[in-house]
């Protein structure tokens, strides 16, 4: 094995434990949509930084991405305030507007007479064979520090996600509650659109989860369960795109997460779905 | 022996509450002594639910104080205990019922603190008191509706407080849960702690509870249960000439000898 592929691996390990730990609270929030709306949405951001800066760099393309995910979820909970459309509608709305807007951006910036803007495609269904070993660092730096601030909220997350009227009622400030969840989430995409791509991020968040909810009976397990998975599968997509000749990576690794939710949910103990 | 203090466990003053255009609760003025067991009576869409809602500030109200035990709501959080509806969490969430009950002591631990050996068998001592002491280390999501309704009791204990709301714990729950729910309250209420419920059923009101809050998007009447489940009242707030033919028969019946 080279020490590319094992630079990329790494990096995919790291990658796919963070987004499938924190897919769980979106599963379980029953907020399956918001992963895919978020990552979507961060397109018209990467495209617009890279139309500002020309930059090649993948990091500072992705602070527009995480700002435009951002800008995406503000105008989200500001439609469910002050429309009554239903969250689902406008989950839709958001997610298809901003990719469109920025599938839009994309063709203005392939028109720009400089060599660079090849590194937009990679976002789209994700590329890891441009990862650097500073990327790696940036990616492990970004983990930990989602791993330590949901440790530190822990159980403020946990009573949150399950009864937020009674996390309210008991003293707590469920915005900042709020707040936690959701930037961790745009963290978590953030460093996962370079490798899986914005189309199918969501995959990387669901996925895992809901394998891992098929073998639990408690949340932290479930977390804990649905990061091993997601970084299986990463691992996984990562290795086959790598030896099989342009086959990009995040199809490689939804088709590996896929294969353990189908194994989750034929082989995992009957639950008391009934 | 009660020990009930002069303060009243709940003053609310011109309460009013709006979902967009529609007002849902207006002007409403209560004050409940400590040491009550009270009803929250109404017809659907009385606004009993809105009503307990915007007292924990869960729903912003429009107008109107709310003090608790002479406190504001902010400096009173530790003495309230809320029970929401049974349905208002999804029961298959990966938690088991010891877990889900230890909840109870979060909002007195506050931020970044973690449960200790003094919490954890409080929750042993509040899963006994509701009979689910072998069901500890189950999923939730294996128990019944009465179960469920017991454990979300049993988190209230927990938190032990010194006024409980409980929005319909006694909807759709099995006899045995309503007698073990209903016995724990009565025993919260010789402690001298205050117990509002919201209640959707008039007929067993007046056995359950010794004070009333009638309520139909404002307060109708609120007292001692015997004066305001009267059939004039009821007659007023539902139009429905059987129910308190049912009612009269009843009340009667409870007051013979």
């Amino acid at each position: 094995m080279n020490y590319t592929l094992l630079l990329v691996l790494q990096g995919a390990l790291l990658l796919g434990i963070t987004s499938g730990a924190l897919g769980t609270f979106a599963l379980l929030r029953q907020q399956s949509l918001l992963g895919d709306a978020i990552s979507h949405a961060a397109l018209p951001g990467i495209v617009i930084m890279f139309l500002l800066t020309h930059s090649k760099d993948p990091w500072l393309l992705l602070c527009g991405g995480a700002l435009a995910g951002v800008v995406g979820v503000v105008s989200m909970n500001y439609i469910v305030a002050h429309t009554t459309l239903k969250k689902d509608a406008i989950l839709g709305i958001i997610l298809s507007v901003f990719f469109g807007f920025g599938l839009v951006l994309m063709t203005v910036a392939q028109k720009i007479p400089v060599a660079s803007q090849a590194i937009l495609n990679k976002f789209l269904f994700g590329n890891v064979a441009t990862l650097l070993k500073e990327d790696i660092y940036v990616v492990a730096c970004i983990s930990l520090l989602i791993c330590a601030i949901l440790t530190l909220f822990w159980k403020e997350c946990a009573v949150y996600v399950f009864d937020p009227m009674f996390t309210q009622s008991i003293g707590f400030n469920v915005k900042i509650i709020e707040i936690i969840l959701t930037m961790l989430l745009v963290l978590a995409i953030v460093i996962g659109l370079q490798t899986v791509g914005v189309v199918l991020m969501s995959t990387m968040l669901i996925a895992p989860a809901a394998a891992a909810r098929q073998w639990v009976t408690k949340l932290l397990h479930m977390v804990v369960l649905a990061g091993i998975f997601g970084g299986c599968a990463a691992s996984v997509g990562v290795y086959a795109s790598s030896v099989i000749d342009h086959l990009p990576t995040g199809p490689a690794i939804v088709v590996a997460a896929s294969i353990i939710v189908f194994f989750s949910l034929m082989c995992a103990p009957k639950r008391n779905a009934a | 022996m009660k020990n009930i203090s002069k303060i009243p466990a709940l003053d609310v003053s011109h309460l009013t509450v709006s979902y967009g255009d529609s007002l849902v609760l207006s002007d409403c003025t209560v004050a409940i002594p400590q040491g009550v067991m009270l009803g929250i009576i109404g017809p659907n869409g009385a606004g009993k639910t809105t009503f307990i809602k915007s007292v924990l500030g869960l729903v912003p109200q429009q107008e109107g104080t709310v003090f608790i035990c002479g406190q504001t709501l902010e400096n009173a959080r530790n003495r309230i205990a809320y029970v929401p509806q049974r349905s208002s969490v999804d029961w298959d969430f990966p938690l088991t019922v010891f877990d889900m009950v230890l909840m109870g002591c979060y909002g007195k631990l506050g931020w970044f603190k973690r449960p200790g050996t003094a919490e954890l068998a409080q929750v042993q001592q509040a899963l006994a008191a509701v009979g689910l002491s072998a069901y500890a280390d189950k999923p939730i999501g294996t128990l019944s509706g009465g179960q469920q309704q017991r454990a979300f009791v049993a988190r209230a204990l927990v938190q032990d407080a010194q006024i409980y709301f409980l929005d319909e714990p006694f909807a759709g729950v099995d006899i045995p849960t309503e007698k073990i729910i209903i016995a724990l309250l009565k025993k919260l209420c010789d402690e001298g702690k205050t117990i509002v419920v919201v209640h959707h059923d008039v007929l067993t009101a007046p056995t359950y509870f010794d004070w009333a809050l009638l309520l139909n998007k404002k307060t109708i009447a609120c007292g001692p249960v015997e004066l305001v489940l009267t059939s004039q009242n009821l007659s007023h707030v539902y139009g429905i000439s059987s129910v308190i033919c049912a009612w009269d028969l009843k009340y009667q019946k409870s007051n013979q000898p």
